[in-house]
């Protein structure tokens, strides 16, 4: 027994070994930058101080994935910005993540802005069953955080086994310079039937409050680490057509709550945009529609002072 | 629980490190109860089937063997099968008799008073009933001794390499290896361990990198059919045929494999079936754990060939029907059972009429090339036969079949071939699955000449380790791990 041990320990260690090479080889080529990616690890620096990062879901990452965005928004704030906002509808669970590491590489930040959506504390597929595994590298802090944070096995497996996949392997940056679409050239049109219908596809699992129970308290460990690394804090409802989410009552309850622990801001921008053909979809702005949000509400309200 | 879960990737090596751990006295207690956990992670309360199913059969057993009557024991026995068949009729059968009353009094006008079952197929049961009958059966024909200890008796029934899907193993193969001093013998054998962990693996190899691959262009092709005309059809049927043996035999090699490493020796369950030169050879070749069990508990006891002509053409019939109506409760599989019994009785009157034309042409002067005339023919049959086990209704198998013949122009154009093959899947996934076919079968011809496995052992290490380690990199990086069920899970 001791042979075959012995035997399978020196085959898996080989093996192992095998694809640490692989993946080192493949990730020494990628150094994205934040307009050129859907990872955040890839694109997250070292030691770098920032003035503005912005934490949400797809409705916040717009405000750098597309490059005229972030020049745009960098130009009109005057701040070096990073967005740690997570696409395709990243949770709560992964932001906590994600700011976790941000700060553990050793970063600062003066503002956090948290673009915050009610529909990430009622579900677990925005944020333990995300698809963030299959295009985030490979980091042994960050398999750590997955574990230690309860991520399904079946997830873990896929994280590790989606970077030997070739489309990992032969990845290219991408650019998206400029998006000038409207809900018009998408043949969107505003009906209230399929408005509602794109509202009720945020709760999958409808208002479950077992969900939002688990994952409620991770608002607070947000909160902590703000407060931890000294960074004004602001929470917000992003711009949309589609009004409060019908989880909104219950967040603004959390929020309110979380106001006797923690120094914050809350800014409601539901209803900040509402003309159309600001808007690619019922609730992504398009880049005029971000040059509106950002020179019309977002500058004054990075550049007010607190108290005044 | 599936072989190909996460579940199961910490439980076989937990349970064989305990295994290896326990003295040998309590290592049958282990395998029960990880038996039984292993069923349970299905659905906990469909255990209850199986505890019904063993404590009936051991029982019956126990009965009989307390009794030289002949008449006292073929009530025991009659009993015995009755519940089995009566749990497979009302859990597997039901529905079905259901819809077919309820077509003949349609007729009628008379609607059917029968309510419809909710009840799930639970997992495994066609499989464990077969089981537990042959026991019985070869208890009441003296062949077997009852099995005393309730604990052994229930680990034959309920073993988890070959609970839910084969192969259907007989008594007097696993039983005496479960009784307890036999134990002793299952020392830890590091040969014995490494090649039941690579016969694993290359069961691995053939569900989730083949067959499961095949099962996305499969299922796109028969969820709807009509897209697609002669070529596409029988192209997506031709990859069934390898998906099903894939599934399946991946399957039964899993289960031997693991098996073997706990030091238990199943019985082999597919012999490379493809290479079959008639459908008889191919009976002999595919799932014959279960051919063996209706051969020896169906067809022998009806007469077998030692009856007159009709009477042993009769015998086919039925042994082919019932294997049909084995595998799933719809009239496709009886069909399908059906066809295998006319190209049975084909090729046995046919013999002559055949010798004679392969005699005319030269035939017989070239054996190779006969067999592989024989080979490719008999995997034709067995193909177009597959329709109708696959086809989700007979009205669609029937709509495959007649539009076989058309829309062949597109091999006149390697463009259109490409296209057909295009709205099935990528072309890079159907040539990597048809190149992993080819591997897999010259496995197949090298395991004709000899164990791969054990040539494979005795080559130098830097051979070796290659091998294995290109073979569970081929797992890790292509297979496909949605969890599929094995195919002969619906039995």
């Amino acid at each position: 027994m001791k042979r075959f041990a012995g035997r399978l320990g020196l085959f898996v260690a080989l093996n192992a070994a095998i694809g640490i090479l692989v993946l080192a080889a493949v990730d020494a080529r990628y150094a994205f930058e934040q307009w050129q990616t859907d990872s955040l690890l890839l694109s997250t620096p070292r030691d770098t101080h920032f003035d503005l990062v912005i934490l949400g879901t797809s409705h916040a990452r717009l405000f750098t994935r597309i490059k005229h965005n972030y020049d745009f928004l960098s130009d009109a704030l005057d701040m070096q910005v990073f967005n740690l906002a997570i696409p395709f509808g990243g949770g709560i669970l992964l932001e906590k993540m994600y700011l976790r590491n941000f700060f553990e590489r050793g970063n600062r930040a003066d503002i956090l802005l948290y673009f915050l959506d009610p529909y990430v504390f009622f579900s677990p597929l925005p944020n333990k069953y995300h698809k963030f595994v299959y295009y985030e590298p490979l980091r042994m802090s960050f398999l750590l955080e997955m574990i230690r944070n309860g991520m399904p096995f079946e997830r873990v497996f896929t994280y590790i086994r989606s970077k030997f996949t070739y489309r990992w392997i032969t990845q290219e940056p991408v650019l998206i310079a400029y998006e000038s679409a409207t809900l018009a050239d998408w043949g969107i049109a505003l009906e209230p039937k399929r408005m509602r219908a794109r509202a009720e596809s945020l709760y999958p699992d409808g208002l479950s409050q077992g969900y939002f129970q688990y994952y409620s308290p991770m608002l607070g460990e947000v909160l902590e680490m703000a407060r931890a690394h000294q960074c004004r804090m602001i929470l917000a409802f992003p711009p949309t057509l589609l009004g409060h989410e019908k989880g909104a009552p219950q967040v603004l309850e959390l929020i309110e709550g979380y106001r006797k622990q923690y120094d914050f801001e809350f800014c409601d921008f539901t209803a900040a945009i509402d003309d159309v053909d600001l808007y690619y979809d019922y609730d992504h702005l398009n880049s005029p529609g971000l040059e509106a949000f950002v020179t019309r509400f977002l500058e004054p309200v990075l550049t007010e002072r607190k108290g005044s | 629980m599936l072989f190909n879960s996460t579940r199961f990737v910490f439980f076989f090596p937990i349970v064989v490190a305990a295994y290896f751990a326990l003295p040998f006295r309590f290592r049958w207690v282990l395998l029960l109860a990880a038996s039984y956990y292993f069923y349970a992670c299905w659905r906990v309360e469909y255990s209850v089937l199986l505890i019904i199913s063993t404590l009936v059969d051991y029982s019956a057993a126990i009965m009989m063997g307390r009794t030289a009557q002949k008449r006292v024991r073929r009530r025991y026995l009659i009993l015995s099968i009755g519940a089995n068949l009566g749990l497979l009729f009302v859990f597997k059968y039901y529905n079905f008799f259901r819809g077919a009353v309820a077509a003949g009094l349609s007729g009628v006008n008379v609607a059917c008073p029968l309510p419809v079952s909710h009840f799930l197929l639970p997992l495994g049961i066609s499989f464990y009933t077969f089981q537990t009958m042959s026991y019985v059966i070869e208890v009441y024909r003296g062949r077997q001794r009852p099995e005393k200890h309730l604990g052994i008796f229930a680990l034959y029934v309920s073993f988890f390499p070959q609970l839910v899907a084969g192969p259907i193993e007989r008594s007097y193969n696993l039983l005496p290896q479960f009784a307890v001093g036999p134990f002793e013998k299952h020392r830890f054998d590091y040969d014995r361990v490494t090649n039941g962990m690579k016969l694993m693996a290359w069961g691995f190899f053939k569900k989730v990198v083949i067959a499961d691959r095949l099962a996305v262009i499969v299922d796109h092709v028969y969820g709807d059919p009509t897209q697609y005309e002669g070529f596409g059809l029988t192209l997506a049927t031709v990859l069934f045929a390898f998906q099903i043996f894939c599934d399946f035999s991946g399957y039964s090699d899993i289960a031997i494999g693991a098996a073997q490493v706990l030091g238990f020796k199943l019985m082999q369950n597919f012999r490379r079936p493809y290479f079959a030169t008639s459908v008889a050879e191919f009976w002999r070749r595919w799932h014959i754990s279960l051919s063996t069990w209706f051969r020896d508990y169906v067809y022998i006891p009806l007469g077998g060939n030692r009856v007159a002509l009709p009477r042993w053409y009769l015998n086919i019939i039925v042994v082919f029907l019932l294997s049909g109506l084995w595998h799933g409760a719809n009239w496709t599989f009886l069909v399908w059972g059906g066809l295998h019994a006319a190209y049975m009785l084909a090729g046995r009157a046919g013999r002559p009429v055949r010798e004679r034309v392969a005699g005319a042409l030269g035939l017989t002067k070239r054996p190779r090339i006969e067999q592989g005339i024989r080979m490719l023919t008999t995997f034709a049959l067995v193909t177009f036969a597959w329709i109708f086990f696959r086809a989700p209704s007979l009205s669609e198998a029937l709509y495959i079949v007649r539009n076989l013949p058309s829309g062949w122009g597109v091999l006149l154009s390697p463009a259109q071939i490409v296209d057909t093959i295009g709205s099935m899947c990528s072309l890079p996934d159907f040539l990597f699955v048809l190149a992993m076919i080819v591997v897999m079968e010259c496995g197949h011809v090298l395991q004709a000449r000899g164990n791969v496995i054990e040539f494979l052992a005795q080559r130098p290490v830097w051979v070796r380790w290659p091998v294995y380690s290109a073979l569970v990199w081929c797992i890790f990086l292509f297979g496909i791990f949605t969890h599929k069920e094995f195919i002969y899970f619906r039995f």
